[in-house]
């Protein structure tokens, strides 16, 4: 199955579960925006040819309610592990992919596995590079420091190919820096806009539009 | 919990492979063939821990499962065959092992001792989540009597 974007857009924002109803502030849990995750996932799909798609296994870093694994299933991936630290979060994605199922009758039955597990160095629970493809909606690192840079590097160790991950443009020189010295060859594959809905009590305006890029690491 | 995605994971405390045990509930839920992605896969498995899988969800399919992974010059005769009925034996185990094969209800055990819980599909991989067998947590815990013929001198323990 490969969707069109609208058709993935229009999918997804049927889903029950696109937001988080309490947010854990120290984890930075911003939901994927149904635009954003279905504009990420198209651009994943665009940059594998159509017939490879299928035998990617793919992993989907801090998977939340799964927005984004089920966007990237509905543009074509079928092999899918999306993992979070957050259970609250995996049984919504589980709600999130029987809804996917009813509305979406030529989707595979559980398209995306789901595990708990911290995703830092020290207590990831994955062995070597056993992923294609890894995507990841880090936390921002605006109150934890460099805590999207630190995610990064375990999503570059964990994949054989490609790396997809988002961070605030303004963040563009420090990232690039940081890749460079870690010896990835990066850039940004295309850049988005994040509709921040008012999630928690500190943003006081009720929707704030953030400039992301989307970055994409070849490994060899 | 597909097979394919457990044999990706290991121990988040000692970073060994998790043996499933205890299993109450397995899914099968077929899907479409896929023999190209199995065979991608193939070289990334860990093979015996594949093999203790199939025993411990007691499927069918260890019988076509041979003792190491199938060889290079194996795999491209593997891939020319599509249809079901012509699948090769080897290859319709892995489709049902790896791709249809979900342990709902069970456990992973590492080596050392603890083990994660899965529940309704998903393994619980915090760990701060690992239980430990329940004689040495309730002994450290409580600090309970123990039976003294089977109790080992301090300092043996320590080693002095």
């Amino acid at each position: 199955m490969s969707l069109s974007l609208r058709e993935i857009e229009t999918l997804l924002s049927q889903l029950p579960w696109r937001q988080f109803q309490t947010p854990r502030l120290q984890l930075e849990q911003y939901t994927t925006p149904v635009h954003l995750a279905a504009r990420i996932a198209h651009h994943v799909a665009l940059s594998v040819p159509a017939k490879e798609r299928g035998s990617q296994l793919v992993v989907d870093l801090g998977t939340g309610t799964g927005v984004l694994a089920f966007a990237l299933h509905l543009a074509g991936f079928d092999h899918i592990v999306g993992v979070d630290i957050d259970s609250d979060a995996l049984q919504l994605a589980k709600v999130n992919a029987e809804k996917l199922q009813e509305l979406c009758s030529t989707s595979a039955e559980r398209p995306v596995d789901f595990a708990l597990m911290d995703i830092q160095t020290s207590s990831l629970a994955l062995t070597g590079a056993p992923f294609d493809i890894a995507v990841l909606n880090p936390p921002f690192g605006t109150r934890r420091h460099a805590a999207d840079v630190a995610f990064l590097e375990v999503a570059c160790r964990v994949s054989r190919r490609l790396v997809y991950s988002l961070h605030k443009s303004t963040t563009r020189g420090y990232i690039s820096k940081k890749l460079e010295r870690l010896g990835y060859a990066a850039r940004v594959y295309a850049q988005l806009r994040f509709d921040l809905a008012a999630t928690y009590a500190f943003h006081t305006r009720r929707s704030v539009d953030l400039e992301v890029d989307l970055w994409q690491v070849e490994l060899k | 919990m597909r097979l394919l995605t457990h044999n990706l994971l290991i121990c988040p405390v000692h970073k060994k492979p998790l043996a499933i045990r205890h299993v109450t509930s397995v899914d099968i839920i077929a899907v479409e063939y896929q023999p190209q992605f199995i065979l991608r896969m193939i070289p990334r498995l860990d093979w015996s821990l594949l093999r203790e899988a199939a025993l411990a969800v007691e499927s069918d399919c260890i019988d076509a499962l041979p003792e190491t992974p199938p060889r290079p010059q194996e795999l491209e005769f593997l891939e020319s065959t599509n249809d079901e009925v012509e699948r090769p034996p080897v290859m319709a185990a892995l489709q049902r092992l790896l791709l249809e094969t979900h342990v709902v209800v069970g456990q992973l055990h590492c080596e050392h001792g603890e083990y994660y819980q899965i529940d309704e599909g998903i393994p619980n991989l915090l760990a701060d989540a690992a239980v430990y067998p329940s004689e040495k947590v309730s002994a450290q815990a409580s600090g309970a009597p123990v039976d003294e013929e089977t109790a080992i001198p301090l300092d043996e323990q320590t080693g002095s």
